[in-house]
């Protein structure tokens, strides 16, 4: 085996916590997981985005983002992966607190192959545990797979309208594009396409 | 119950690996040099290298000397291996037509531009024992290689002679439908080993699924369609063995370097006429491809019949169907899946006892009603 | 020293990368895994790697295991319900060789459990996963051989020629004769292979509180059942599913009527009695009988 071939080992134990944060929040959605310490970025690029894009981003897939800037460039120099357009792409990395017209572009599959659908990426500001009263943010409910009844969420920095736009567009199960939200700490939600979602808050 | 009992499974591994190597070397002959594989057994270990979709003739003949000479446990040594081989460049499309020919034939016609070099073959020969290899020694074989090796070896000041393709001919007489334009740069061929193969495939994973493939199942299904299961009546245009050179990239500059030569076969295959994509209405010959790692004749005829016949545009017959075919040739998937059914299945057998005693109840209570009812 | 150095240490030793897969070959693996999840029981098709084992021996779930696991992850394999079946032997020295991860039988402890044809009978909690080992993923193949034509059976829904396959077997047989590996409909959507488990450990994947992840090497796919799922086998509404019946027989060496029972045949006398195929479950079974002097 050619050590050339490895990472550091330290990456390559990071990627394996990371992915195992991954899987159990898009299992659980509704839990948040904890993702280990990102490596630094040059300025300008979202950590948490280019450290997801690293566990899951190569030259087998593609990505997109909001324009062309630092982000790109990086995770294209950085994991191999092209840079496409939405409509194409296979994940999307972006900042969740504006509305994105490149999540509703995002392929959603085929009936044949369901799986084709995309990833999206999203950064926010804080996923909490939902408070007594109404609290900043969007309180969301979640039942599905994955939920032995009902789970709940506080998440401030998330559009409202990027939300409608992931429920829209996984109306047609098994058609449908999957979401992790990630904050500045390292704390992330999975919600794969068979997840129901009810807004609890802010009315 | 030894198979299963409380810490006897580490125990038997262990003494099965030990009569593994005891066997080996049980006989007490001298130890077989890698190397004596290599050079007198090179046609197996050719085929070890295309099933292995390794070219390493080193790694090929030392699989061979470990599993004792078993072909699939020596294919799938080498794709293990290969597995764990990064992997540094994407070779420039390689040009047969730079072929160092060490055999070439074809069957189309008498004679054909280039002439026919036969080459090594046993396809002249009786396959009557020579006896006198029992008893080969070092120093006969010295003095014939001293005699001899000078007049096969080529004259390095000479040019290498050139081959013109048999297909060639045939696409300028307007007999071939001309070729497809070739893939955009950047394109490259699929890779079944990094990506899911799903139907319909794409060319590039046909051909690289038949190249990986076991020669005895391609001979299988090639030989049913010879026999009309198929309707390919093939006529070799080309078949030839020779060394290709193989270029990468240079990472700095971009210059394209020879990294070495690698022996492959190559056969193209002229089958009957149809009406052809690309050719405006008029009938063509159709054509069917081969190319493996080695000097593996039976296999690149083959890969070739079978890439014509899954060219059918409906499957009448399996060696038709593109599913069957690319499914069932992987000599490391069907051989493990074929040895698997040595593992224990106690548990799935018992729940299959439980469903025939149940079926045997009911139909019991069949018998039982009829008797009343008669 | 952590652990993590030592897992480390070990692996690097000896001139593997952590868990021997290249890390671009795990990418695959979690990819897919991920989207697997997201479509519980789906298929989902991966470039499936060629490891030193022979495919239908568990490369499938091997791969699972191997971009799963961490130096604090705990592993348990089983074979038919045994770790110390030849193969799950085989499979786990080669995870432990390259990883270093401590490994048990003891079915509460591991985090991980790779098993084959067996879901343990100890119920499995939240924080562990089970990995199945899948020689044939697909449910339809006795029933429709075109992968093509399959792939839009699953796409449509359109599972009436396995309810006439079954249907058939009733009427021919009186009974369902699918053993083991009975077919399910997953989160009402998917017709799913759960592996040859048999009958008897279906109902565990219904609802549970694990992560149930299956991995087949060979035919490249690999699929998902996320917990709280719905998993319910076909049954028609007049003959229910049923599992295995085992007579009132019980396990001679614990005593245990309520785990699934192998029959065994003594190779010196002949005489046919019944032990657990869940050797961890046996054993502290038996040892709970011995403490308490009943059996369970």
């Amino acid at each position: 085996m050619s050590p050339g071939l490895c990472a550091r080992d330290d990456e390559v134990l990071d990627a394996q916590r990371a992915f195992r944060a991954l899987l159990a929040g898009l299992a659980r959605p509704g839990t948040v997981a904890r993702l280990p310490a990102a490596l630094p970025v040059p300025s300008g690029v979202d950590g948490r985005l280019a450290q997801i894009g690293q566990v899951l981003l190569d030259r087998e897939v593609t990505f997109a983002t909001t324009g062309t800037g630092p982000l790109a460039r990086h995770v294209a120099a950085l994991t191999g992966s092209r840079w496409v357009d939405a409509a194409s792409a296979d994940y999307l990395l972006a900042g969740g607190e504006r509305p994105l017209a490149e999540l509703a572009a995002l392929p959603a599959g085929t009936p044949e192959f369901p799986e084709a659908g995309a990833t999206a990426i999203l950064s926010v500001g804080r996923l909490l545990a939902p408070s007594g009263d109404a609290g900043t943010g969007l309180t969301l409910a979640f039942t599905g797979p994955g939920i032995a009844s009902e789970a709940r969420v506080r998440i401030e920095g998330l559009h409202p309208e990027n939300l409608d736009t992931f429920v829209r567009r996984n109306v047609d199960y098994p058609l449908g594009i999957d979401l992790f939200l990630v904050t500045p700490s390292g704390d992330v939600v999975g919600l794969p396409r068979t997840v129901r979602v009810s807004r609890l808050g802010p009315v | 119950m030894g198979y299963i009992a409380a810490r006897g499974g580490v125990e038997a591994i262990e003494h099965a690996r030990h009569l593994v190597r005891y066997f080996r070397l049980r006989g007490g002959s001298a130890p077989l040099e890698v190397r004596q594989i290599q050079d007198q057994f090179r046609l197996a270990v050719d085929k070890v290298m295309g099933e292995g979709s390794l070219y390493s003739p080193f790694h090929a003949a030392l699989a061979l000397k470990q599993t004792e000479g078993d072909a699939a446990e020596a294919a799938l040594m080498l794709r293990a291996f290969a597995s764990t081989c990064p992997r540094t460049a994407v070779s420039y499309v390689v040009d047969p037509g730079e072929m160092h020919v060490l055999r070439r034939i074809s069957a189309a016609f008498q004679e054909v531009p280039g002439g026919q070099l036969l080459g090594p073959s046993r396809d002249y020969t009786q396959r009557l024992f020579d006896f006198t290899l029992a008893e080969e020694r070092d120093a006969e074989v010295q003095a014939y290689l001293t005699e001899h090796a000078p007049a096969v070896l080529p004259d390095p000041r000479r040019p290498l002679p050139r081959f013109p393709k048999v297909l060639d001919v045939l696409r300028a007489e307007g007999l071939l439908a001309p070729l497809p334009p070739r893939p955009a740069d950047g394109e490259g061929p699929f890779d079944v080993t990094r990506r899911a193969l799903v139907f319909p495939a794409p060319r590039s994973a046909r051909l690289q699924t038949l190249a990986r493939g076991e020669t005895g199942g391609l001979l299988a299904l090639a030989y049913s369609s010879m026999r009309g299961y198929g309707d390919v009546h093939p006529t070799i245009g080309d078949l030839r063995v020779g060394w290709v050179p193989v270029r990468v990239r240079h990472p700095h500059g971009g210059a394209a370097v020879l990294v070495g030569r690698v022996l492959v076969t190559e056969a193209e295959v002229i089958a009957r006429f149809g009406d052809v994509d690309g050719s405006r209405g008029a009938p063509m010959f159709t054509v069917g491809y081969g190319l493996c790692f080695g000097h593996n004749e039976l296999k690149a005829i083959c890969m070739a019949v079978l890439d014509r016949a899954m060219n059918e545009p409906e499957a009448r017959a399996p060696a038709e169907s593109e599913e069957f075919v690319l499914a069932h040739v992987d000599p490391v998937e069907a051989s493990g899946f074929a040895l698997h059914y040595k593992l224990p299945h106690y548990v799935t057998f018992q729940s299959e006892i439980d469903r025939l005693r149940a079926a045997q109840r009911q139909a019991a209570h069949r018998e039982a009603a009829r008797d009343v009812g008669a | 020293m952590s652990v993590r150095e030592l897992a480390r240490d070990a692996a690097s030793a000896r001139g593997y990368n952590f868990a021997y897969l290249d890390e671009h070959s795990k990418r695959e693996v979690r990819r897919r895994l991920l989207k697997a999840v997201a479509i519980p029981g789906h298929q989902v098709p991966f470039a499936s790697r060629e490891l030193p084992i022979a495919r239908g021996w568990g490369t499938g779930g091997l791969q699972i295991t191997l971009a799963l696991i961490g130096p604090d992850d705990v592993l348990k394999v089983i074979d038919q319900g045994s770790d110390d079946s030849v193969n799950a032997v085989n499979l786990r020295a080669l995870i432990a060789r390259t990883t270093g991860v401590w490994t048990t039988s003891d079915a509460r402890d591991a985090t991980i459990i790779q098993t084959r044809h067996r879901v343990p009978e100890t119920p499995m909690t939240a924080a562990q996963m089970l990995v199945l080992q899948v020689p044939d993923p697909e449910p339809l193949r006795h029933v429709e051989s075109g992968e093509t034509r399959r792939r839009r059976m699953h796409a449509e829904g359109d599972y009436s020629a396995i309810w006439v396959h079954l249907f058939e077997d009733v009427v021919r047989w009186g009974e369902v004769t699918a053993a083991s590996g009975y077919p399910v409909r997953v989160h009402g959507r998917y017709v799913m292979d759960p592996t040859p488990i048999p009958r008897w450990d279906v109902p565990k994947l219904d609802r549970a509180e694990t992560l149930y992840l299956f991995g087949a090497g060979r035919e490249k796919r690999l699929y998902a059942v996320p917990p709280h799922t719905a998993v319910e086998p076909l049954e028609f509404d007049d003959l229910p599913f049923a599992v295995e019946d085992f007579g009132g027989a019980r396990c001679r060496r614990c005593g245990s009527a309520r785990s699934f029972l192998n029959a065994s045949y003594d190779h010196e006398t002949g005489e046919r009695s019944y032990v657990c195929s869940d050797t961890d479950y046996c054993e502290r079974c038996a040892a709970t009988a011995l403490l308490s002097g009943e059996a369970p």
